[in-house]
């Protein structure tokens, strides 16, 4: 199997997809405007009636500030671009003290739409001036909805004051495919397969295993600097180009690696030879991560601190 | 509800906020006796995130859908959806616009009319609360939510050695080694994983971090996994990865002055 057929794909699946703001707010928005103006304007013919005590004028450099509309909900600040996150609770362990935090997809975009951070580099300030640096990020295996900061462990009697992001780790992710020609059950692949993803990054998988009931997929990237991730969805396709079946995966947030290994399950009766099934096909999506230097502070003086 | 609707509460919700903030001026404020130029540092309005019957736990909404007192017992059925962003696009019933959420509501306060407390806790998959009334009261004056969880990611690691009966303590579990048979050119190795967290807390997954140990099989929380050649190492590192639902106390009013 020294040559491979792969195949990038030119578009992301999600692109076909209308991209809907989120409008039920938005209309809400110029409507407490146009109240805060109405408001505005009624009291300035106001008041209890009182005349002032003489001819006075008050002027005013500028005019009142128009509403603020809030990218996040209260507490929630920048995380990254079209996200914002808020400290929950400072955990305390005897490993570790982890500063844990929930996001929330800023105000007219679509939470499905809206990428995230892998992770990055945390500073935990307390209350005495001291400063620790994070040791890692946990993300929420399948939910992008809570993270966790890990820091090393600190005495029980320390306040802290402030979580600092100062580096963030974010995904850029390339998809593309591969097909290989279906043999038996179980299948699996005699050589290691070398898809390049881009200019600089390879994938390579090791190992390709798919049964009746599961599927495993073992992947190492090459050419990345801080990692990747890698997801991937298997099809079997028969002759005339239609879909056996597919290798189901629940979509999970992956940490940054340079390898893995994927477990799939199948559900549907099994192709036994290439009278069930001609085709493997591969889609993998490559998340490449880069560090962006940012220093974002997030208030922990109103954090509630538990064991 | 539609879109009109939305952009009348907006103009009430904006109309409120002003005196809220101080923006209307005051009657009786003293007068300035000269002319001055004084850059106004009012606070600017800000527009409510939520609509006025969404409850804002974070970024999580609750969404009380229907109160019903009957035969002693007052039952709320509420939704919980969110504004994190999401792994999964294509949930038949998330609402338009919505994503994650990270907050599960467990602790409530009812007072009644004449003025009782009522506790109810609910569970991780409720969609309902029931509060026992008081006798002969059927009037509910409010509900508060009391208590949450949120949830905090975790992935601790743990190493077993590779030998029956062996375990090891994770915060949320643990793990025993039930049987080691070692074959000609292979081991195969099955855990047993024992939870003793209790509803709340989510394991999405053990599994070994050498990917040299294949998963072949997975049961109840267990695994089985193979090492193939003779050079098996002594012990495997394992990770467990969910979430940890962490339980946290406040006070948000849910409903208010309802008439049963």
């Amino acid at each position: 199997m020294s040559e491979i057929d792969y195949e990038e794909l030119i578009k992301s699946p999600l692109d076909d997809e209308k991209q809907t703001p989120d409008t039920a707010w938005s209309v809400a928005v110029p409507g407490a405007a146009v109240g805060l103006l109405l408001g505005w304007l009624l009291t300035l013919g106001g008041g209890d009636g009182a005349e002032p005590a003489s001819t006075t004028a008050v002027t005013t450099s500028r005019p009142p500030d128009a509403a603020v509309v809030s990218d996040f909900p209260p507490g929630y600040g920048e995380l990254a671009p079209d996200l914002g996150a808020a400290g929950t609770e400072v955990v305390l362990t005897d490993e570790s003290t982890i500063v844990a935090f929930t996001t929330a997809a800023q105000r007219g975009t679509d939470p499905v739409e809206v990428a995230w951070p892998i992770g990055g580099e945390w500073l935990l300030e307390s209350a005495a001036g001291t400063t620790i640096e994070s040791t890692r990020v946990v993300n929420g295996r399948f939910s992008a909805s809570a993270f966790s900061v890990h820091f090393p462990p600190q005495g029980e009697d320390t306040t802290y004051v402030q979580a600092r992001l100062i580096e963030r780790w974010d995904v850029e992710h390339v998809t593309g495919s591969v097909e290989l020609p279906f043999t038996e059950e179980p299948f699996s692949i005699d050589e290691p397969l070398s898809v390049p993803v881009d200019q600089s990054l390879t994938l390579i998988i090791p190992r390709l295993d798919l049964g009746s009931f599961l599927g495993t997929v073992e992947w190492r990237t090459v050419g990345a600097n801080l990692g990747t991730t890698v997801q991937m969805t298997i099809r079997l396709f028969d002759a005339e180009g239609g879909i056996v079946g597919s290798y189901e995966r629940f979509p999970e947030v992956r940490e940054p690696s340079e390898e893995g290994t994927l477990e799939f399950s199948w559900s549907e009766p099994f192709p036994i030879d290439q009278e069930g099934a001609v085709t493997v096909s591969l889609e993998y999506t490559v998340g490449v991560v880069t560090s962006v230097p940012v220093s974002l502070a997030f208030d922990l003086t109103e954090v509630p601190v538990g064991r | 509800m539609s879109a009109a609707g939305r952009f009348a509460l907006g103009v009430v919700a904006g109309a409120l906020i002003l005196p809220i903030l101080g923006l209307i001026p005051s009657g009786d404020a003293e007068e300035p006796a000269t002319t001055t130029s004084v850059p106004t540092t009012e606070a600017p309005a800000t527009v409510p995130w939520f609509e006025p019957e969404e409850v804002a736990i974070g970024a999580t909404f609750l969404l009380p859908r229907n109160l019903n007192v009957t035969d002693g017992f007052a039952y709320l059925d509420y939704e919980l959806t969110g504004i994190a962003p999401s792994v999964v696009g294509d949930f038949e019933d998330r609402p338009a616009g919505a994503g994650d959420f990270a907050a599960m509501p467990e602790r409530w306060e009812l007072t009644t009319a004449s003025g009782a407390i009522v506790e109810a806790t609910t569970g991780p998959r409720a969609s309902s609360v029931r509060f026992e009334m008081p006798i002969g009261e059927e009037e509910v004056e409010s509900i508060r939510l009391v208590g949450w969880r949120v949830a905090v990611p975790f992935g601790e690691q743990v190493e077993v050695p590779i030998e029956s009966g062996a375990t090891a303590d994770l915060r949320r579990g643990r793990v025993t080694v039930n049987t080691v048979l070692e074959q000609s050119i292979s081991t195969i190795v099955q855990l047993d994983f024992d939870r003793s967290g209790d509803d709340w807390d989510i394991t999405v997954s053990l599994r070994p971090i050498d990917s040299s140990w294949r998963v072949t099989g997975r049961q109840g929380g267990g695994l089985q996994l193979i090492w193939e050649g003779t050079n098996v190492p002594e012990s495997v590192v394992l990770e467990d990865a969910g979430f940890e639902m962490r339980p946290l106390v406040g006070e948000i009013l849910v409903m208010e002055g309802v008439a049963t």
